[in-house]
Order: structure tokens, then C-alpha cells, then sequence
């Protein structure tokens, strides 16, 4: 196995700093400074549920490492789970919390087919944060709509209004198609950006790859010439040994005559 | 000493294959979908255009709707209105006939009772229900707008209310779509169930016939100003149906024009890249079957 192979499958996953030791061992940390090896001994990444946020933390020796993890898979996921979704889904948590209370507010303003007063048409959300994933309808009666403004049941000047929130500036000033339509653009973004990113970054690693193969890389060629070289030093080799004990030979003869 | 070669290329090769296989892959999606944005990373801000292009066509869609159930109810009213026309008609020559001095008091009774019947029919229409709701009752479309009731003068009540209903047909252009039943059938101008009741009473009471007949005919041009807001109404749903019809059309066309594919070049494209692609395998087959230095060696 090459010596070099682990320290790169392990700066896939993380980012890593090597330090040498001594002549004949590296220590391994991640640029934020936390031991990965050292020595003969690994320190493993522990994950632990984080109370705040119910979202995995990750521990390296006891200490919460998640946010200085800048490199690798792991930095990927942390930054999509912590800051790319969220940012998605606090934008949709706007869009439904609008929607909801603006169609609330104008539904409550008319009457329904009953003659009362109108009522939520949405249950109500709570805040802003979590409105899209609770985002409910409160009615189950379609008579229950609001659509008349005075209460007379031809009446449908509360229901044109409701249609016509669709226009209005009720999602962080911005009609809801709008502010739709820029989420849908941020996610088409992000993901333009990231895949153009990721190709720019793989064309430098198959660069960085070609140069360090073009230092170390095992050429056939290469060993073959070194084998017949190497095959022709020691035959020559033998041959001097050979030669020299002939020699050897020829004096012991000479003495023993 | 020459640069060193890295005597690897396996990576470089797939890197290569991949490449051409990923925009093999694209131009197959294109053609396949008709369309050069398959996901919003294709086009971030071609697909916020789409979006908002969807949401103007569906209002399209939604107003062309409108319109085509309100062109079905008021063809409904205006095809009732219509029938009463035949009835007041009927009603005016059978005034002209009670007021000839000839006729015997049973005949004068006889034509009372089929004024009677046109009351009734009157009636009837003006109680039209289109689709569950009375159409002539303003917005109170849930109560039966007329009622006989002989102590009134005009021989009936009136339940409905005197609103008039709107309906957005285009962005920013309502209409009305009804005219109230009082103003129809109770008008003050000529009150078509009022002089029908006068010229009742006066033919069996044999008083004032004359009187009531002109005080019909008037009723009669007035009810037909009235009714001729039907027409109208649906020539003008008619005229901005044509306009939405064309709308749409310029709204697809916008669409096509954001996402649809090119498609000779994207089969430009394909062809090229298949060709590229088969030309890589050869090579590359050759390329990774090169014998060694060790191949010379016995």
C-alpha cells in the first residue's frame, strides 16, 4: 500500500494537517487542531445529538468541533444541513406564514354561506419558524369560506379580495408568486453554483493527481529498463567474481606444481 | 533529462468518458423533455420567469373559467327573459281585447282568468334558478325573490335585495352579472308585475282598462331596457374571452421562448458528442492495450 494513500481517503472526508515526527511517523490533525493520529494511536470523531438544535454535533476528544470543521465531506454536509436547507426552508417558512395570515385576515373580514362572521381559514401558525411544515387548513366545511362581504349569500366581494391577495405584497413585501419565484431561483443558484464549482475543483485534483503520479507513479518502462540494467550490472558482477577466482585458481596450481 | 510522464492515465481516461457520457446524458434529457430547463440549476433565472409565466397562465385559466360559467348562467336568464317577452305580449293584446265594449262580463271573466295564468308565468320566471341559486333575487340567491301576496299592489313580494353582483373577468375588469329582480320585474319607471295586476283587476272590474294596457305597454318597453343588459353583458365576455384566448397563446409562446430546446442543436450537439465519444473508446482501447518495455524483454 502507498504510505500516502490513507492521509488522502481521510482528507476526503475531513480536512487534514500533517505534521512529521520524527523521521518515520506524521501526526494527523484537522486545521482547526484537533488530534486525529498520532503516533500508533487514533482518536475517533464522536457525534452527539445537540439539545438546541436536536441536529447531530461532532466531538473530537470531548470538544464540539462541528463549526471549524472547514474541509472535506463532513464540511459539506455541516453546511448544507446547518446553513443551505435552513435558509431554504426559513424562506418557505416565510412564504407560508404570509399566505396563511393574510388569507386568515381577509377570510375573518367577510362571511361564510352561514352569515357569521368568517373565520380562520388556515390554523393560525404559531411564527414564523416551522409555518411551512405546520402549514394546515383549519376548515373542513367548504360553506365556511368567507366569500361574501356583506353576508348575503350572491355576495362575492370578500372572495375577490381573497383572489386577489395573489397580487398584494403580503410575503416580506413581495407578492407570493414573487417571493416564490426567488426561492426557486436561490435553490436553482446554489445548485448552478455548486455544480460549477465542483467541476472547476475536480479538473485541479486530476491536475494535482497528474502531478504527483508524474513524481511517483510506477512506470512499466521505467522497471523494465532498470531490471535489464540492473540484470546486466550483476552479470558483469559475476563475471569479475568468476574471473577472479579463475585467477585464484591458476596461482593455487601454480603453487601445488 | 526529459519531463516524466505520469504513467497513470487510467484517471484521465474515465474523466474523459464521463465527461462526454454527462453531455450525451443532457442532450438526451433535452430531447426527451422538449425542454432546455429539466431542473432550476439549468436556468436559475429562466425558471423564476417560469414560474411567474405559470402563475399568469393559470389566472388566465382561471378567468377564461369565469367567464365561461358566467356565459352559461347568463345565457340562462337571458333565454328566460326572452320567453317573457312572448307572455307580455300576450298579456297586452288580450288587454286590447277586454277593453272592446261588446264583450259580455263571462268573456271579460274569461280573460281575467288567463291574465291569471300569465301572473303565474311571469311569476315563474321571474323565480329562474340557475344551478341551485335564484338568479334574479340581487345577492340573496337563497330566497325565492317573488311571492304572490294580494294585499300588495302589485300582487307580490319582492324578497330579494337590490345588490348588484361583480365578477373579474380580467385582470382588473369586473362586470356585473346580474340586474336586481325589483328593477327588472318592479321597476318604477313601468312596473311590468304592477300593471299586470292593474290590468287584471281592471278587466274584472271592468274600470279603466284603457289605462292599464298603456300602463303594460310601458312596463313592457321598460323591461326590455332593462333585460337588454343580458346581451350586453355577454357580448362583452364574449370580446374578452377572444382577448384571453389570445393572451394565452402569447403567454405560451413566452414560455417556449424561455424553455423550450433548440432542438437541431441540441441533436448537433448529441450527434457530436456520440461521435466524440465512440472515437474516445477506440482510442482509449488502443491507448490502455500498448505493450511494454516488459513485452520486449526474454
Amino acid at each position: 500500500m502507498c504510505g500516502t494513500c490513507h492521509t488522502t481517503q481521510l482528507s476526503q472526508l475531513v480536512d487534514v494537517q500533517t505534521i512529521p515526527a520524527d523521521g518515520t511517523s506524521l501526526t494527523l490533525t484537522t486545521t482547526g487542531g484537533s488530534l486525529l493520529v498520532a503516533g500508533n494511536k487514533s482518536f475517533n470523531l464522536t457525534t452527539q445529538p445537540n439539545p438546541a438544535t436536536s441536529v447531530q454535533d461532532v466531538f473530537a476528544q470531548g470538544q464540539d468541533i462541528t463549526s471549524s470543521i472547514r474541509g472535506g465531506n463532513l464540511a459539506g454536509e455541516i453546511q448544507l444541513r446547518d446553513r443551505e436547507i435552513p435558509s431554504i426552508a426559513s424562506s418557505l417558512d416565510t412564504l407560508a406564514s404570509g399566505v396563511a395570515n393574510a388569507v386568515n385576515t381577509q377570510n375573518t373580514a367577510g362571511f361564510d354561506l352561514n352569515g357569521n362572521q368568517g373565520a380562520n381559514i388556515f390554523v393560525p401558525p404559531a411564527g414564523v419558524p416551522g409555518a411551512a411544515l405546520n402549514l394546515a387548513v383549519a376548515i373542513s366545511d367548504p360553506n365556511l369560506v368567507a366569500a361574501s362581504a356583506d353576508g348575503t349569500a350572491g355576495n362575492n366581494a370578500n372572495a375577490t379580495a381573497l383572489a386577489n391577495l395573489q397580487d398584494q405584497n403580503i410575503v416580506s413585501g413581495r407578492s407570493p408568486i414573487g417571493y416564490y419565484s426567488g426561492i426557486v431561483f436561490q435553490v436553482g443558484n446554489g445548485a448552478s453554483n455548486a455544480s460549477a464549482a465542483l467541476s472547476s475543483e475536480q479538473l485541479l485534483i486530476q491536475q494535482l493527481q497528474n502531478q504527483q503520479n508524474a513524481v511517483s507513479g510506477v512506470s512499466l518502462d521505467e522497471e523494465a529498463a532498470n531490471l535489464v540494467q540492473f540484470q546486466n550490472a550483476y552479470s558483469a558482477a559475476s563475471r569479475v567474481a568468476a574471473i577472479i577466482a579463475s585467477l585464484f585458481q591458476t596461482t593455487i596450481n601454480m603453487i601445488g606444481g | 533529462m526529459t519531463l516524466r510522464v505520469n504513467p497513470n492515465i487510467v484517471p484521465d481516461l474515465l474523466s474523459g468518458i464521463n465527461g462526454l457520457k454527462q453531455q450525451l446524458n443532457t442532450a438526451d434529457l433535452e430531447l426527451a423533455s422538449g425542454r432546455s430547463i429539466n431542473s432550476p440549476s439549468d436556468n436559475p433565472s429562466g425558471i423564476a420567469a417560469l414560474v411567474l409565466n405559470h402563475a399568469a397562465q393559470s389566472s388566465t385559466d382561471t378567468f377564461q373559467r369565469n367567464i365561461g360559467n358566467l356565459q352559461s348562467t347568463l345565457q340562462i336568464a337571458d333565454s328566460a327573459l326572452n320567453s317573457a317577452v312572448g307572455v307580455i305580449n300576450q298579456a297586452i293584446s288580450l288587454g286590447v281585447e277586454a277593453g272592446n265594449s261588446s264583450l259580455s262580463s263571462g268573456d271579460r271573466q274569461a280573460i281575467a282568468q288567463q291574465l291569471l295564468g300569465i301572473q303565474q308565468q311571469l311569476l315563474s320566471i321571474a323565480n329562474t334558478k340557475s344551478g341551485g341559486t335564484y338568479l334574479f333575487a340581487g345577492t340573496l340567491v337563497e330566497t325565492q325573490p317573488f311571492t304572490l301576496n294580494a294585499a300588495s299592489a302589485s300582487g307580490v313580494t319582492y324578497n330579494g335585495n337590490a345588490a348588484v353582483t361583480q365578477v373579474e373577468i380580467e385582470n382588473g375588469q369586473s362586470v356585473n352579472i346580474n340586474v336586481p329582480g325589483d328593477r327588472l320585474f318592479l321597476n318604477p319607471a313601468g312596473s311590468l308585475l304592477g300593471s299586470i295586476q292593474q290590468l287584471i283587476t281592471a278587466v274584472q272590474t271592468n274600470t279603466g282598462i284603457p289605462a292599464a294596457s298603456d300602463a303594460l305597454g310601458q312596463a313592457s318597453s321598460q323591461f326590455d331596457t332593462q333585460r337588454s343588459f343580458y346581451g350586453a353583458t355577454l357580448n362583452q365576455l364574449q370580446s374578452t374571452g377572444t382577448f384571453l384566448s389570445s393572451q394565452k397563446l402569447q403567454l405560451a409562446s413566452q414560455e417556449s421562448n424561455i424553455d423550450a430546446a433548440d432542438i437541431s442543436q441540441v441533436v448537433t450537439t448529441f450527434s457530436q458528442a456520440q461521435i466524440a465519444y465512440t472515437a474516445l473508446l477506440q482510442a482509449e482501447g488502443k491507448v490502455l492495450s500498448l505493450p511494454t518495455l516488459l513485452n520486449f524483454l526474454q
